[in-house]
């Protein structure tokens, strides 16, 4: 069975920042998840709300 | 925007809410308090002034252990990581290097089912790499979940059996890593030969990508292109010291992908 994510978005500011992903990982192995570089440090993240807004 | 990999990961680990879509580890849905999987996260971070051993200790009962447990897996763990004459240090005295492997320990030490590592490899030297991904290797063996993201292909290619790239959030490549390669005709060849072979490469009007001391990395567009040019060096009692026909690589693939969609 292992580790499913089906259909998963999640929507900041205003913009779709993870748009529909799904992952199966049914037996041991690794996974990975490859992506550009991300542009975070202009963001501030917070941990407790889950809020983020442009510094 | 590019949150991609990270916001996913802490979607999956539920310490961030996802807005739709179903996360699920072994049939059950996956709520913050009832997962104990493996994290490193790709901000690092250990507490300077604590000794390492004692923050291994602490992040290992957060997870569930006992101290007596915890400090016999932190001794183990501590020789395969080549770390053991640092755990009685505060971790600022330790090397970033040395400070990523023991924040590396903390995502394992609790022998999670499943492990997320973000950026693993990142600023890692070769020797401490080859340790990680040894360990890696074993976690597997061992029949550990392990999600790795990255940014780095050449190292994700040596172990990854499945793959998703992402870009701007959206995945623009999924699937086995094998399949996809294989789902992609031979772009290089590299041929060391004993002499400049220049010639024959224009004749059969291919570029060559690079030379090094007659050892040619030549584009191709399919392996029938190589075969001909192979013939025509055996033909002309060229000597030749390798031949490999390679498809192409996760980064040539990636960038593809990843222009596809710019």
């Amino acid at each position: 069975m292992g580790l499913i994510l089906k259909d998963v978005s999640k929507t900041f500011v205003g913009k779709k920042v993870v748009d529909n992903i799904s992952i199966e990982l049914e037996k041991p192995g690794v996974f990975g998840l490859l992506g550009t570089n991300g542009a975070r440090k202009n963001y501030d993240y917070s941990y407790v709300t889950g809020n983020i807004k442009k510094r | 925007m590019e949150l991609g990999k990270t916001t996913t990961i802490r979607m999956l680990l539920g310490i961030l809410k996802k807005d739709s879509g179903e996360i699920s580890w072994n049939g059950k849905i996956v709520k913050r308090k009832n997962v104990n999987f493996g994290y490193l996260p790709e901000e690092r971070g250990v507490y300077p002034k604590v000794k390492v051993i004692e923050q291994l200790i602490y992040f290992a009962q957060l997870k569930g252990m006992n101290k007596q447990d915890a400090t016999k897996a932190i001794s183990e763990w501590a020789k395969v990581l080549k770390i053991e004459e640092y755990l009685e240090m505060t971790a600022e005295k330790l090397s970033k290097g040395n400070q990523q492997k023991v924040q590396f320990l903390t995502a394992i030490l609790h022998d999670p089912e499943l492990i997320v590592l973000d950026e693993p490899f990142s600023g890692l030297d070769p020797v401490n790499t080859e340790i990680i991904k040894n360990i890696i290797i074993d976690l597997v063996s061992k029949g550990k979940y392990i999600i790795m993201s990255a940014h780095q292909m050449a190292t994700i290619e040596e172990f990854c059996s499945e793959i998703l790239i992402l870009n701007r959030g959206k995945t623009v490549l999924k699937g086995n890593l094998k399949d996809i390669k294989n789902s992609y005709p031979a772009n290089r060849v590299h041929i060391e030969a004993n002499q400049d072979i220049k010639k024959y490469i224009d004749k059969f009007n291919l570029s060559i990508e690079n030379v090094v001391d007659n050892n040619y990395t030549i584009n191709i567009s399919n392996e029938e292109q190589a075969h001909k040019l192979l013939e025509e060096l055996v033909k002309s009692s060229i000597i030749i010291d390798k031949f490999e026909i390679k498809k192409p690589t996760l980064n040539d693939i990636f960038i593809e992908k990843v222009g596809e969609t710019k």
